[in-house]
């Protein structure tokens, strides 16, 4: 059983914790590559921001440098020497007609060849100067149309030019222009301003638009006055009416800042950066959607598939546990229903063993019963054997003396008539038949008291029969036995001999208990048993009834429950079997017969057998 | 009492069996002498009574008065005949007990032409002995 429990648990166990290991492992591996893919996304994310990071750096960069280039320039031409030997010349007096417009000349020939020279690939870096006097008046322009620049603050430009070059960027919705002025100094005083345009879309071509450029992406510059300008960006509507100069202003320098916008109803993540420019007022700012630099940041999908890959693998892992679970349960049953069947089998078995065995003791008691009813009837015959004698002598006086008559007469030459001859002869004939007929009983008795076989007969001739036997046997021991038959048919459905037998049974118990008390009581008893058949109704049905009633002993009462069982008997061990009454029963019985008894301490006994009337 | 050897004897037999009764009467009358045949001890016992007889064959067990209680009766009646007691059991316990009890003979079934006839002879020289 323990064994059996073992086996269970480990088959049970076995695979099952295989199956699970497999399982742990497997989602473990799922997870350990959804967080390295997550790491490594992080870590592109991480280095595409970096990259993107110092991308506008260097743009930053070199917007720095191209504005410090310009103020070179223009320091150089506010320096150089065609501008001072005009404030020299005019310092020296010359006349505006000839001299100075001679130097005025040459100015705009430097101009021009600058702004000729000056070009990033061919496009032209400069799109105007002007030379300006301290009254803000212009002495040289290589731009023909002078109404356009009206709207210059020179008080401003001279203000900021004290300290130097500086970079304009202009209004870009008002008044359009970006330009650098530096200041001409003559003996210590600022006495003009080269003032140079530039030209707005190779700066932002070159240095501040993205190649790649989408409505959502873009870039600008940002003024000291809150201004963006970005005059080459379509911006998204949305996005445009978000990215507010408040906002802007607001953003933190050279750090990116990720925020939600809404585009066309969509929630996107945009990138935006402020870097400032060196040595300027200035910053560069650039937008852009973030997952057109860095992709979409966190790969849900890839994670929500990986999840539901691991998902599916453990639902699949637990249907197969389960499966299998229910598979072993299922096996375990079997085995338990065959154990149970082979059991089953075992037990059948047993209980054929068992039946056989009792068939077999059965067998072997009848055997013994058969052998012990067939001692009894021998004892039986034995205590017969004076009522025998008795009976066969009768005819035998008959058979002999008639014989003898004969024999004599003729011996002596006496005359016999035929007549007589046969009268005697007959008479030993029907003698000799007698006695057959009473060897034949006795023969019969003998062999077939145990069969089955039934006749219907008279029961007071079997009656008749069984006693004439034990008459003698009674009387010669002192005993009255007396036939109180009935004048009636009797008839039943009996073996006869069997019959016999049980009134044999009977009679001898009664002699027994009649010659018991007879040894201890006085002279005036005289021991008694009567045998009485009579045809009585019993619930309106006809039944023949055998009485065999003695004055005896009686039956004590501890042994009367008993009288029926086999082997049961008060008699001494040689005296009888204890097997009588209990086959008196039986015998009985399988004519459909009752047999009971009455009884009464010192008073006597009273067996009844009712058999059905035939 | 005057007898003679060649007198026929009167006897009775007292037997329940018929063909003893038959066989005994047969044997008696072809020896001889007269057999007046009772079927019961008692029929018997009043057979004697009323009537004189010479002999008596009396089967020993019989239903009703048995042989032993009417020889027995006889011996107390004093009455003179000679009773013989038969019997078909030939136990030699019977045969003391009935020759105690003065029976004149024990006779065993089945019996002989010869032995009854010796024995009427021995009845008669009883008598005659008797007589002398």
């Amino acid at each position: 059983m323990n064994g059996q429990e073992n086996r269970l648990t480990v088959l049970t166990k076995k695979p099952a914790l295989a199956i699970m290991t497999a399982c742990l492992l497997l989602v473990s591996f799922i997870g350990f590559l959804v967080i390295s893919n997550f790491r490594s996304q992080i870590a592109l994310r991480e280095s595409a921001l970096n990259r993107f990071r110092l991308d506008l750096e260097k743009r930053s960069a070199s917007l720095g440098y191209f504005f410090s280039e310009r103020k070179y320039d223009l320091n150089a031409l506010a320096l150089s020497r065609e501008i001072n030997t005009y404030f020299t010349n005019k310092a020296l007096g010359m006349s505006e007609r000839y001299g100075l417009k001679v130097n005025l000349f040459m100015i705009k020939r430097v101009l021009d060849k600058t702004m000729k020279q000056k070009k990033i690939q061919e496009d032209n870096i400069y799109e105007r100067f002007v030379f300006l006097d301290s009254s803000g008046h212009p002495l040289v322009d290589t731009a023909s149309v002078s109404s356009s620049y009206k709207a210059i603050s020179w008080k401003a430009i001279q203000k900021t030019g004290e300290r130097g070059p500086h970079v304009y960027l202009g209004d870009e919705n008002k008044n359009p222009q970006t330009f650098v002025a530096a200041p001409c100094h003559y003996k210590g005083k600022i006495v003009g301003n080269v003032i140079a345009w530039l030209d707005r879309e190779t700066l932002f071509s070159h240095f501040v638009k993205f190649d790649e450029t989408s409505d959502l992406s873009g870039s600008g510059l940002f003024d000291d006055l809150d201004q963006l300008l970005s005059p080459f960006e379509k911006s998204d509507q949305h996005f445009a009416s978000y990215l507010t100069s408040e906002r802007i202003a607001g953003l933190t320098m050279t750090d990116f800042s990720f925020e939600s916008v809404l585009s066309d109803g969509k929630k996107r993540e945009m990138l935006i950066a402020r870097l400032p420019i060196h040595y300027l007022d200035l910053s560069f700012v650039a937008w852009m959607p973030s997952e057109q630099i860095v992709g979409t940041l966190a790969p849900w999908h890839l994670i929500a598939g990986m999840g539901s890959l691991a998902v599916f693998v453990l639902a699949g892992l637990g249907l197969i546990i389960w499966f299998t679970t229910q598979n072993l349960i299922l096996r375990v049953r079997f085995d338990e229903s065959e154990r149970q069947h082979d059991l089953l089998a075992a037990k059948n078995l047993r209980l054929k063993e068992e039946i056989q065995k009792r068939q077999e003791a059965e067998e072997e008691l009848k055997a013994q019963r058969t052998l012990r009813m067939r001692s009894d009837r021998l004892r039986s015959l034995g205590e017969m054997a004076a009522g025998i004698a008795h009976e066969l002598n009768q005819p035998l006086v008959g058979v002999r003396g008639f014989a003898e008559l004969i024999l004599h007469s003729m011996d002596n030459g006496q005359e016999i008539s035929k007549d007589e001859i046969r009268s005697n002869t007959g008479t030993i004939v029907e003698q000799a038949d007698r006695m057959v007929h009473i060897i034949n009983h006795v023969r019969l008795f003998a062999r077939d008291a145990d069969s089955i076989e039934t006749s219907i007969i008279d029961l007071n001739d079997v009656v008749r029969s069984g006693t004439s036997l034990l008459m003698a046997q009674f009387n010669s021991h002192g005993l009255l036995l007396e036939n109180d038959l009935s004048p009636h048919e009797l008839p039943v459905k009996v073996n006869p001999y069997s019959v016999e037998e049980v009134i044999f049974n009977l009679l001898s118990n009664a002699r027994h208990s009649l010659g018991k008390k007879k040894e201890t009581a006085g002279d005036e008893y005289i021991p008694c048993v009567r045998v009485i058949t009579r045809k009585i109704a019993v619930n309106g049905r006809d039944v023949v009834t055998l009485k065999i009633a003695d004055n005896g002993t009686g039956i004590p009462g501890h042994a009367a429950e008993k009288i029926f069982d086999p082997f049961f008997t008060t008699k001494d061990p040689d005296k009888g079997t204890g097997l009588g009454l209990s086959i008196c029963k039986s015998i009985v019985e399988s004519f459909q017969g009752q047999i009971q008894f009455d009884t009464a301490e010192n008073e006597g006994t009273s067996f009844e057998i009712v058999f059905p009337k035939h | 009492m005057i007898m003679k050897q060649t007198d026929t004897l009167k006897i009775l037999v007292v037997d329940d069996e018929d063909i003893v009764r038959l066989t005994l009467a047969a044997m008696i009358d072809h020896i001889g002498h007269t057999a007046e045949c009772v079927n019961d001890g008692l029929a018997g016992k009043q057979t004697l009574k009323n009537n004189k007889y010479d002999a008596a064959f009396v089967d020993m067990r019989m239903p009703g008065l048995d042989g032993m209680n009417l020889l027995k009766w006889s011996r107390q009646k004093r009455l003179s005949l000679p009773i013989i007691i038969m019997s078909g059991h030939g136990a030699e316990d019977s045969r003391d007990e009935a020759l105690q009890s003065g029976a004149f003979a024990f006779l065993s079934k089945p019996f002989s032409l010869v032995g009854i006839k010796g024995l009427i002879e021995k009845i008669q020289d009883n008598f005659n002995a008797v007589a002398v």
